[in-house]
């Protein structure tokens, strides 16, 4: 089972439980289309475009850590970022912080996808901005359905 | 003809690097012991590790991880254990002991190996 956690309600600081369903009414909303995974592990990372490309139709930009993400910009700004939290070289906090000092990737989504789920954890990535956690292990025929509900909500949230 | 599960390939590739990984494994621990002799860097690790330490807790990691993902949950739980082994060995003064580490290794060895004979 994909574990896909939404943010807290950010005024009240208050990290939700793990959802599980997607309840989120997403009809009338952007669809995710574009998404750039950092992965350092090149199985899981192999998994994570397989599932989101060939089998959920998005289209997907893989990088082997954070640094490689940022060197994407500007030629390519996705709708998503995805990213693995503990990588070598930059990690997904880090490169979390500087998209959002970027005015170009600023208002982009991040998702982390981590092992690393403990209320403290989770709280420090919702201090930081993530707009979501998946969960490792995760489902890979579910992902894309979960990473559009939280992209759906990141949206919706927007003022 | 394609395969009706997009993720077989990928598996069979996975079950491999397995056998790399903890061949890799077992060489950083037996480095360890080493390293406890002469204090010298191993060959086997990853440019961002310190230690032969840190580089058996990012391999773990991953293994763990990925067997998860995979659907190998006890595969995932036995790298888990040898790198919570290593990671709490990390957080005392002590040096890590690699002795302690051989049951875990070989049990993780043992899961690679059976999921190996069931994908031939």
């Amino acid at each position: 089972m994909t574990r896909a956690e939404t943010p807290p309600n950010r005024s009240s600081g208050r990290v939700s439980a793990v959802a599980s369903s997607a309840t989120a009414a997403t009809a009338g909303l952007p669809r995710l289309g574009r998404v750039v995974v950092a992965e350092d592990d090149p199985d899981i990372c192999a998994v994570v475009v397989l599932a989101l490309g060939r089998v959920g139709g998005l289209e997907v930009t893989a990088c082997a850590d954070g640094r490689a993400v940022l060197d994407l910009v500007p030629d390519l700004v996705p709708d998503l970022y995805l990213l693995d939290v503990m990588m070598p070289e930059m990690d997904g906090l880090e490169t979390l912080r500087r998209l959002e000092l970027d005015p170009r990737t600023a208002a982009v989504p991040v998702i982390f996808m981590t092992a690393r789920v403990r209320p403290t954890e989770l709280e420090t990535y919702y201090r930081m901005g993530a707009a979501g956690v998946i969960a490792k292990p995760f489902d890979p025929l579910t992902l894309t359905h979960h990473l559009q509900r939280l992209y759906a909500e990141s949206r919706h949230a927007e003022p | 003809m394609p395969s009706p599960d997009p993720l077989a390939d990928l598996r069979a590739r996975f079950i491999e690097r397995s056998r790399e990984r903890v061949a890799s494994l077992r060489q950083l621990i037996d480095a360890a012991v080493e390293d406890r002799v002469r204090g010298s860097p191993s060959a086997d690790m990853h440019e961002a590790d310190a230690t032969p330490a840190e580089a058996i807790t990012r391999l773990a990691h991953q293994l763990a991880g990925a067997a998860g993902t995979f659907g190998y949950p006890a595969m995932s739980r036995a790298a888990a254990a040898l790198e919570d082994r290593v990671r709490a060995a990390g957080q005392t003064a002590r040096p890590l002991d690699p002795g302690s580490l051989e049951p875990l290794l070989a049990a993780l060895e043992r899961r690679v190996t059976e999921l190996g004979a069931s994908a031939c």
